[in-house]
């Protein structure tokens, strides 16, 4: 008897279990199924803008200093509404709410949202139900956003609750975070303790994110320190160019070089 | 900011000197046609579909765009970030070094 019953209460669990799980990987088809339909109406909305600001009628005003004319030009673009997306992962959280299922739609919410009410509503439910949810990976990523999206406090929360993930690149990109603004020198000369306690937490970062792009993000001080100096030989630069075609910095020795890192924005 | 290269790689066409780019733009299928708008004819990496977080300016602690190093014929790097007249003077430089040698 008494089997049965610890039998049935596994049958029970494990259906739930598989239910939640169910819920939970059609909560993150959605959600990147609604993402990628952002991502491209913003991608829309960059190309026009990219195109205005290209046309010779838009050079012309700028350099005429003509503001009106310039202002008038871009309005031909409309900016997409940002609360009606906002909206839109909002009915989506709530419809999972409080199942983990909204927590990457929550994350969206807190870094994206310009409402401040709406993202730190967001901030805190993720931290108070899904602080070691998978999903927060964006959340760690572009977690410096949130200083300004909900506030230096909170801010400072998440980044503590992301620090002890037990998802090894969330972590890792937390950890970047916190080291990074230790070891930052812009406006400010950390102190000793600081520096070192940054470097050690940077380190660690690189270390849970071996061989990935963050793990280079945390170790290019010391890079551009050691390898990136007036008079030093020049690391060699291996990719592809525009067109796919693979070739190497150390192609062109033998000539002088400007290295230029650009972007057309 | 393209003008200036422009008219640098066109003068410098002869002689031993490229520029290189190191392109952080994510969407190359939008970068394309302005190439050809902008009449963008050196050579770039790409820095891959994360844009400004990609792998080469990564490691390269780049954090403000643009980011320039000028690198002599031995590979050795001059300069840093000069732009306008100031890089074209420092390549200039670094062009008769190549010269002297000769």
């Amino acid at each position: 008897m008494k089997q049965t019953i610890t039998l049935l209460a596994c049958l029970a669990l494990s259906g739930t279990m598989v239910g939640q799980d169910a819920a939970l990987t059609t909560a993150r088809a959605e959600y990147k199924a609604l993402k990628a339909e952002y991502d491209s109406v913003m991608d829309v909305y960059y190309m026009a803008s990219r195109r205005v600001s290209s046309s010779s009628a838009y050079k012309m005003a700028r350099a005429a200093k003509d503001t009106d004319a310039m202002r008038e030009l871009r309005a031909a673009v409309t900016r997409p509404d940002k609360s009606i997306w906002a909206d839109k992962f909002q009915k989506a959280a709530d419809r999972y709410s409080p199942a983990a299922g909204e927590a990457p739609f929550l994350g969206w919410i807190a870094l994206w949202s310009t409402n401040k009410k709406m993202a730190t509503k967001a901030t805190e439910a993720i931290m108070d139900r899904h602080a070691d949810s998978a999903d927060l990976l964006e959340v760690a990523e572009y977690v410096g956003v949130l200083r300004r999206a909900v506030g230096k406090e909170l801010h400072g929360k998440v980044l503590d609750m992301l620090m002890s993930s037990k998802h090894g690149m969330i972590k890792a990109n937390a950890l970047y975070s916190r080291g990074y603004a230790m070891v930052s020198t812009r406006g400010r000369t950390p102190s000793t303790q600081d520096l070192s306690k940054g470097k050690e937490l940077m380190a660690e970062c690189a270390r849970l994110a071996k061989g990935t792009e963050l793990a280079l993000r945390a170790n290019a001080p010391e890079f551009e320190k050691t390898r990136l100096q007036i008079g030093m030989q020049v690391p060699d630069i291996v990719g592809q160019d525009l067109d796919g075609v693979p070739f190497k910095l150390s192609d062109y020795r033998g000539k002088v070089v400007v290295i230029d890192f650009w972007g057309d924005w | 900011m393209y003008p200036h290269e422009r008219s640098l790689v066109k003068k410098l066409k002869d002689k031993p000197f490229a520029l290189l780019g190191v392109n952080s733009d994510d969407d190359l299928k939008a970068l394309k046609p302005r190439l050809k708008e902008e009449s963008i004819t050196w050579r770039s990496f790409w820095n891959g579909p994360k844009g400004t977080r990609g792998p080469i300016s990564a490691e390269w602690n780049v954090r403000g765009w643009p980011t320039i190093y000028i690198v002599d014929h031995k590979g050795v790097i001059r300069a840093k970030n000069k732009r306008g007249d100031a890089m074209e003077e420092a390549v200039m430089e670094l062009l008769a070094e190549v010269d002297d040698e000769k």
